[in-house]
């Protein structure tokens, strides 16, 4: 059966996500050592080719999705610290449809923020599950009140993490991407019933949803966890520096201080910095320090 | 043995408990595969319609005077229960309950025991109120057993009579007990939760009576213990309750299975009555 890792990147005006995209690749081959397909339109993918010619060889298939149904265009508001950000377009949506995109028969998805430092996920790969997500990543800030990452919403279902998430192949999983794309077709009515204040729609909610109903409208069955943890630092905050390929440095915010930070540091833990301006910023040190 | 469960009605001047009684009677022959027997306990049994007849395996009334008779919860006449059961195992329960789901395997754990009760509740998220510091300050700060009536099992044994002697004694002199044992959170008034925590504390039975497996146990509505942020008494305010035609219930999001506790009284609309009352005479040609 063949494995490998699935990106999705769209750029919009100001964020290059392909580029996010690129240096993802380039970490998570290094340390699982398994292909990486990138999911883009044409657009995002002739930016990155000017810009980094190699992404033809760091990229086992390019899969363009310029037809694809589903690209729904959002409105989304891009922090770059907490005391900046700026309304931008928001393309990313076609998670839903990573069954049918990706060129794997076992597939770990990740978002193109998130840099894979360790091993970790690695027994995946080895393991008797066909589906793996978290209900729980970890804030860098030991400060923030991290409940919009719990549940849905107050009264609503639990929170799931589709910034990376594994699948096989199978029925089950065929029906589980099914009903993602209902609820993104039908997302007005899932956000009624599922009491969903933020009007953005997230892949995260998405699954959420997907994955209660399928578990008969119950927590009765959790999902089964990846085999990593992963540490998430805010768009509100930033990546201050980049030491090597395995530490980066974080500004995360200092509780009812709004602007100013501590800093915080991670060694050897997958990192999804959210902030993607602090990303781009520091894109030529993270690649400097992976070579 | 006869096994079977017990619910204790009195009508009050603002809720119809004999109704509520009636409808969780309705949900438990509805749901349950092999212990499904009900009995009423009631003041009024002259006045027990004859349709709840049929649903109830046996009408008792109230043996001796009425000890609820000036009183608004009524619950003063609950220690009779283990005199006026008619099971050699019983399980009492409150009358604002109903059955969701067949539970009837937890019998065969309960029977290893005299007694059982339930020391732990969950949300409508089927999730474990692992602390209620709201509903529960009179347990916590009073280090008493996390003791629930709504769902207790007895044995007829000496040791369930001895027991519920000492139940018998707390709920009659309650205030002296009450000014002994509830010393750091004063509670002004009789709660039947507090005297089996009590009679469990004062006998030192806590790990005979409490169960180690996730059952028993019940969906406890009290709105402070869902989890939420915001919030008002009634659960109702934040989250709906949907019957579809079969008896089945979601609150919010989430089918609810086992034993659903509602605590607000006004759940059970002639609508629900009536469903649950057509899903028995479907099942039953009755």
């Amino acid at each position: 059966m063949s494995e490998g890792i699935l990106i999705f990147a769209h750029n919009n005006s100001e964020i290059d996500y392909a580029e996010l995209a690129y240096i993802s690749a380039r970490y998570v081959k290094k340390n699982l050592n398994k292909p990486v397909s990138l999911i883009t339109d044409s657009g995002s993918r002739e930016w990155m080719y000017k810009k980094y010619p190699d992404s033809v060889e760091v990229f086992d298939q390019i899969i363009l999705t310029d037809n694809v149904s589903l690209s729904l265009y959002q409105k989304k508001r891009y922090y770059d610290g907490a005391l900046s950000h700026k309304l931008l377009t928001f393309n990313n949506l076609l998670r839903s449809k990573s069954y049918e995109l990706t060129p794997y028969d076992k597939t770990l998805v990740i978002d193109c923020d998130l840099l894979i430092v360790n091993d970790r996920l690695k027994y995946i790969w080895e393991s008797n599950e066909d589906f793996m997500i978290s209900k729980q990543h970890h804030s860098i800030s030991s400060e923030f009140d991290d409940s919009e990452f719990r549940r849905i919403s107050d009264y609503s279902v639990d929170f799931v993490w589709a910034t990376a998430f594994y699948f096989v192949k199978n029925e089950k999983n065929n029906t589980f991407f099914e009903l993602c794309k209902h609820i993104v077709e039908n997302y007005d009515f899932y956000r009624f019933v599922y009491r969903i204040d933020n009007p953005l729609m997230r892949n995260d909610y998405v699954f959420s949803i997907a994955l209660h109903i399928l578990n008969g409208f119950s927590n009765e069955i959790q999902p089964v966890k990846l085999p990593a943890d992963i540490i998430y630092s805010l768009d509100r905050e930033d990546l201050y520096k980049v030491h090597d390929s395995k530490t980066f440095v974080f500004l995360t915010n200092k509780k009812n201080y709004l602007g100013e930070y501590i800093l915080a540091k991670t060694h050897n833990q997958n990192v999804h910095i959210m902030n993607k301006y602090a990303f781009g910023r520091n894109a030529d040190r993270l690649l400097e320090v992976i070579l | 043995m006869s096994k079977g469960y017990l619910i204790l009605a009195q009508n009050t001047d603002t809720t119809d408990f004999l109704k509520l009684a009636y409808v969780n009677a309705l949900s438990i022959k509805l749901s349950q595969s092999t212990i499904a027997s009900v009995s009423l306990v009631t003041d009024i049994v002259d006045a027990v319609p004859e349709h709840y007849h049929k649903v109830f395996d046996n009408v008792i009334s109230i043996p001796w005077f009425d000890d609820a008779l000036n009183s608004s919860w009524k619950i003063e006449n609950r220690w009779k229960l283990y005199h006026v059961s008619p099971y050699d195992e019983t399980v009492i329960l409150d009358s604002d309950m109903l059955f969701l789901t067949d539970i009837s395997h937890w019998w065969k754990y309960m029977s290893t025991h005299d007694i059982c009760i339930t020391n732990k509740v969950c949300t409508y998220r089927n999730e474990t109120v692992t602390k209620d510091n709201h509903y529960r300050k009179a347990f916590i700060n009073n280090d008493l057993p996390n003791a629930y009536s709504a769902f207790a099992y007895f044995k007829k044994t000496e040791n369930s009579k001895q027991f519920w002697s000492l139940v018998t004694s707390i709920v009659k002199n309650w205030e002296e007990y009450y000014s002994r044992f509830l010393t750091n959170t004063p509670v002004a008034y009789l709660s039947i939760d507090i005297a089996f925590a009590l009679a469990i504390k004062i006998l030192g039975i806590e790990t005979e009576v409490f169960s180690n497996f996730e059952y028993p146990t019940f969906v406890h509505m009290k709105s402070h213990i869902q989890g939420w942020k915001s919030l008002s008494d009634d659960w109702r305010n934040h989250v709906g309750a949907y019957f579809d035609n079969t008896g089945a219930l979601k609150i919010g999001n989430y089918q609810q299975t086992g034993i659903f506790h509602y605590t607000e009284k006004s759940l059970i609309t002639d609508e629900v009555l009536y469903l649950y009352e057509n899903l028995y005479k479907d099942r039953y040609n009755g």
